[in-house]
């Protein structure tokens, strides 16, 4: 299949939570397990990337069974919120995937967006404290872009790749692996394509060293 | 609260979809040209409804094209209808054709792989009338054909495209014969693909494809010749089989049985093999998705694209017959711009490395790739 036709689409890089509205064409690098929440439905969580970084985003029933790895996929009239601590993706009501191709697609799967971090973890705890709709509460349903609090995905697990030896650092780690950076390797070997070990600094997530006061995601107040 | 309700889609009539995939451009213009030629000749006589159709072709070009392919389209949608749809639409039609050959080209080069089964039967099917109504520009339809038969695939929807295909080379054998590129094209093709069908459940489609094989040679030596010095490769892969051991013999100690002006096996040694037939070996798509990766995946991303590639093309035991042709289009279709070369994008070399690296599990597989290997 062709590659998607550029236009002015929303990157990565760009969605916080409580983004509502969401056009993106990412490709699909990776599905997670199936979960069951309470009232039956299945939901998978799958990472995604574009060229400014990969995210996690979760999709119920039956387009969670139909998507694969190499998948290009436009999502429409998405929204992102917090779930434990993660920035992660989801499909709304009026809301769309589409695959429009495969395969050929360049990405970046560092920075990762759905990273946990703590401090959004207690800002998703806060959010609830203020008396919108309990997160407990609504432990079985997607969530809803009008509320913009998180509800479980079934069990309540992260996503399976947060702790992905591949290409994440544990949480709590301040660098990434700077695959996306590592311009010419100077170090040529014939081999099946593991990267150069010579990977160049990457630059640091920052995730510790911030306070939140607005509910902005403070990673976005670096770049 | 509720997941947003699944959008109904409902299934085209060509080509396999999902849920989740997007509509199809090319099917739904199809579509929409049934449409028209449906409302042109509803509840009308054979008769009328031709003229209906007649009429409306003279109105404009775009007139001609919409009831050409919508008569295009019920031929691959309605096996029943197909033979009455095919013969409207070569009275109605007014450029040779044409039209219909590049749409078919297209759906071969963009949609084959998604076609469903009747529609790929009626494809098939029509190119064959097509080639029995000797339409200009058949034998490059035919060549693409050709080209959708995936090597080291030995699944009975490849095996059936490669049997029907050569059906059609055997049933039309004197059209074939002018055609001196597609002689050259449908030998390469399938003393290739004899390579394959060793198990012994394929053995009757072999011995068809080695009878073919050997009519070219000994009939049409100097057409096959075209192919260039891969053809001693190519027969030299099979050359354990009695009848190809025999061309083989000539080939070298009387070359001129094989044809008055072959000088011998040096002729053909000296003779470059043009990358045509390289990459006929390869579907659109492994072409599409190898030249994406050599083209704008950086080194050192490349991993997720290999899996990729590897989990659609090179899981079977079968498909490591592949990694050789994979290999080969690397090198000698695959020519980087020094713009490309200069730059960080994933290195010939390093698609070498991988092909041959991740063969190590069938290391017979690994020695045909650095030479040749006997059927």
């Amino acid at each position: 299949m062709a590659a998607p036709t550029t236009e002015a689409v929303f990157l990565i890089k760009d969605v916080k939570p409580g983004s509502k509205n969401l056009n993106i064409v990412f490709i699909v690098l990776e599905i997670g397990r199936v979960t069951k929440t309470k009232d039956g439905h299945e939901v998978r969580s799958c990472k995604v990337a574009d060229k400014s970084g990969s995210i996690a985003i979760s999709v119920w029933d039956e387009l969670g069974s139909l998507i694969q790895p190499g998948d290009i996929i436009k999502l429409t009239r998405g929204y992102a919120s917090i779930w434990k601590g993660c920035l992660t993706l989801y499909t709304g009501r009026g809301g769309d995937l589409q695959k429009i191709g495969e395969f050929c697609m360049v990405y970046s799967e560092v920075p990762n967006f759905s990273e946990p971090n703590p401090e959004l973890l207690s800002q998703g705890n806060q959010q609830n404290k203020s008396g919108k709709s309990d997160q407990n509460q609504r432990g079985n349903s997607p969530p809803n872009q009008n509320s913009g609090t998180p509800a479980p995905p079934g069990n309540g697990a992260m996503p399976p790749f947060a702790n992905n030896n591949n290409n994440n650092p544990p949480p709590g780690a301040s660098r990434d692996p700077a695959f996306g950076s590592i311009g010419r390797p100077n170090g040529r070997s014939p081999g099946n394509g593991a990267p150069p070990a010579t990977a160049a600094g990457a630059p640091a997530a920052a995730k510790s060293s911030v306070t939140i006061s607005n509910g902005r995601d403070p990673r976005r107040a670096k770049r | 609260m509720e997941p947003a309700p699944a959008k109904a889609k409902p299934q085209g009539r060509l080509l396999v979809s999902t849920q989740l995939d997007a509509k199809d451009e090319l099917e739904e213009r199809l579509e929409r040209c049934v449409g028209i030629v449906q409302s042109l000749t509803n509840g009308l006589s054979e008769r009328e409804a031709n003229d209906a159709l007649t009429a409306n072709v003279c109105k404009g070009q775009q007139q001609h094209e919409e009831v050409c392919l919508g008569l295009f389209t019920l031929v691959l949608t309605e096996p029943t209808q197909a033979q009455r749809c095919y013969r409207d639409l070569t009275l109605v039609n007014r450029d040779g054709m044409n039209g219909i050959l590049v749409k078919i080209n297209q759906i071969l080069m963009e949609k084959f792989l998604k076609l469903q089964d009747a529609p790929r039967t009626q494809l098939v099917w029509l190119v064959r009338e097509l080639v029995k109504s000797s339409m200009m520009g058949t034998d490059g339809v035919v060549m693409t054909l050709l080209k959708q038969i995936a090597g080291g695939d030995i699944s009975s929807k490849n095996l059936w495209l490669a049997e029907s295909v050569l059906d059609i080379l055997l049933d039309q054998k004197e059209w074939v014969l002018k055609s001196g590129m597609l002689i050259a094209m449908s030998v390469y093709t399938y003393l290739r693909l004899i390579v394959d069908h060793g198990a012994p459940n394929l053995l009757t489609l072999r011995q068809k494809e080695v009878d073919f094989c050997i009519s070219m040679l000994r009939e049409k030596f100097m057409d096959c010749l075209i192919i260039g010095r891969d053809l001693v490769r190519l027969l030299q892969n099979v050359a354990r089989i009695p009848e190809m051991e025999l061309v083989w013999k000539d080939l070298l100690h009387n070359p001129q049985v094989l044809s008055p002006q072959f000088t011998g096996v040096l002729q053909l040694l000296t003779a470059r093999t043009s990358r045509k037939f390289l990459a006929c070996r390869l579907t659109p798509d492994m072409e599409t998705k190898l030249l994406f990766m050599t083209s704008r995946v950086r080194f050192g991303q490349q991993k997720r694209y290999q899996d990729w590639f590897q989990r659609q093309y090179l899981s079977t035991a079968e498909s490591q017959s592949l990694r050789c042709d994979l290999i080969r289009y690397i090198c000698g279709v695959v020519h980087p711009s020094n713009e490309v070369l200069s730059s960080d994008i994933l290195p010939r070399w390093a698609i070498i490395g991988w092909l041959l690296t991740t063969s190590a599990r069938c290391p017979a597989y690994l020695s045909s790739a650095c030479g040749g290997r006997s059927v």
